[in-house]
């Protein structure tokens, strides 16, 4: 008799989830949270507040030394409000001419070489609850001649940073003209 | 057993995000000493927009700031390298010099009647004189304007109006009563056109206020209208462009804004102001 009584209660010590895991609104029901074996802190771990999956900040301007100092201090406060920045990255130039001409003529006047360089910071598993704070952190302290986008990152964007390789483009398209490339049939191992 | 009823302001606190304030719960019933259950409070719902116009230029430089720039900028040109158009002047020197002293070839001379680097540089020179920049320095009489937006140019402002709180008119941030079925983030939209017009474009951060202020309403209010108080939420907005359509409205910088405010109505608004 007292060791059956024994053997139900360790049984019940053993299966019986621990009060954290049960979590409900309903005071009856004895769910557990991932599991009846699966540890508490994975739960705990996760985010309470929902959180932004990628954001780009783009930083444009004509002023190099500017733009990447504005670049360092975007970093440092981020990094700072205790946020992962991902990465930090550049992409080429933006060059432009621009041609004044004299008036009512073609002859041209004067000619202008500006170039508008591109800094990139990459943020992620933001907490929406710290977004605001960041952006009005941002538009407080942009520097004269920056402007500032934050945008949800695109494989567009990973697809700018590549240099186009010329040559593999350039017999890719010959081989489509040729008819696509030849398929072979698998051969069987005996 | 005890029953837990938690009241709909906190609902509302818990959906934001960031708790703005402690909200007790509004009835806890005790089935033992239940002869008359715990009178629970009422409180209005406010919410608040602080439209902030940021700084259109930079700050002066201090003393020590100056000098230290000025340091800096030796240092750079001491140690920086020579560029395209500075070679260019150099060679062009060498060339004219020859020609001077006779020893050129028909190169040189055909470089020489090309225009040279001297020559650029004095064009571009000129260019550059002919520009104005736009200044610095506002008139004194647009810094004293307090409803120009263009007043201050390098510090922070926020738009303060005037509004009829009971029977007194007082200098706050544009606010208004929650009503029924809105969100807090709606209220605040609904406070900013009502208080400025449609014209007026400013970009509300966020669906979680910033920061929080409670007053109690004068004895008779709380009696005649059976609630406590105002709980105001205040929400952080960035002014786009647009005119404020309001009759009484300041641009404030913050020593106005600490001057015309209570002072622990500044005390709430100074937690969350950046500047």
């Amino acid at each position: 008799m007292q060791s059956s009584v024994l053997r139900r209660t360790l049984l019940g010590i053993i299966k019986k989830p621990s009060p954290a895991l049960c979590c409900s609104r309903r005071n009856n029901t004895n769910y557990t949270i991932g599991g009846l074996w699966e540890p508490e802190y994975l739960e705990a771990m996760k985010s309470k507040v929902p959180l932004y999956d990628t954001l780009n900040i783009q930083m444009k301007g004509y002023d190099y030394p500017l733009l990447e100092s504005y670049q360092k201090f975007v970093h440092t406060i981020a990094s700072n409000m205790d946020i992962d920045v991902e990465e930090c990255w550049a992409t080429p130039p933006q060059n432009f001419k621009i041609n004044t001409f004299k008036p009512n003529s073609t002859v041209v006047d004067k000619e202008f070489k500006l170039s508008m360089y591109e800094r990139n910071v990459q943020i992620v598993d933001m907490p929406t609850t710290l977004y605001p704070i960041l952006l009005s952190a941002l538009s407080a302290s942009v520097p004269e001649g920056v402007t500032v986008t934050v945008h949800e990152h695109d494989p567009e964007h990973e697809e700018v940073r590549y240099i186009p390789d010329l040559e593999l483009k350039d017999l890719k398209d010959q081989l489509t003209l040729l008819g696509g490339p030849r398929v072979e049939k698998k051969k069987r191992k005996k | 057993m005890a029953l837990l009823k938690t009241s709909h302001f906190t609902r509302i606190l818990l959906s934001g995000g960031r708790h703005a304030g402690f909200v007790r719960p509004s009835a806890f019933n005790f089935a033992s000493n239940a002869s008359e259950p715990h009178i629970s409070k009422k409180w209005d719902l406010v919410s608040s927009v602080c439209v902030e116009r940021n700084p259109i230029i930079t700050a002066d430089l201090t003393d020590i700031e100056n000098k230290m720039q000025i340091f800096l900028s030796k240092i750079e040109l001491e140690q920086s390298k020579k560029s395209d158009h500075e070679l260019r002047k150099e060679r062009d020197k060498i060339t004219v010099d020859a020609l001077k002293k006779g020893n050129a070839s028909e190169a040189d001379l055909e470089q020489a009647t090309k225009a040279t680097a001297q020559d650029f540089e004095d064009a571009s020179q000129d260019e550059f004189a002919k520009f104005t920049f736009a200044s610095r320095k506002n008139d004194p009489t647009i810094d004293e304007d307090a409803r120009n937006i263009k007043r201050h140019l390098s510090k922070h402002l926020v738009l303060l109006t005037q509004q009829k709180v009971g029977s007194d008119s007082v200098w706050l941030l544009p606010q208004s009563v929650r009503k029924e079925g809105e969100t807090m983030r709606q209220t605040a939209d609904r406070a900013l056109v009502e208080a400025v017009g449609e014209n007026f474009r400013s970009i509300v951060l966020g669906n979680a206020p910033v920061g929080f202020y409670k007053y109690k309403y004068p004895k008779d209010v709380r009696d005649k209208r059976g609630v406590e108080g105002a709980k105001v939420f205040f929400f952080k907005a960035i002014y786009q462009e647009g005119e404020a359509s309001c009759k009484d409205f300041v641009w404030a910088t913050k020593e106005e804004l600490g001057k015309k405010t209570k002072q622990d109505y500044f005390k709430s608004v100074d937690q969350f102001l950046l500047f």
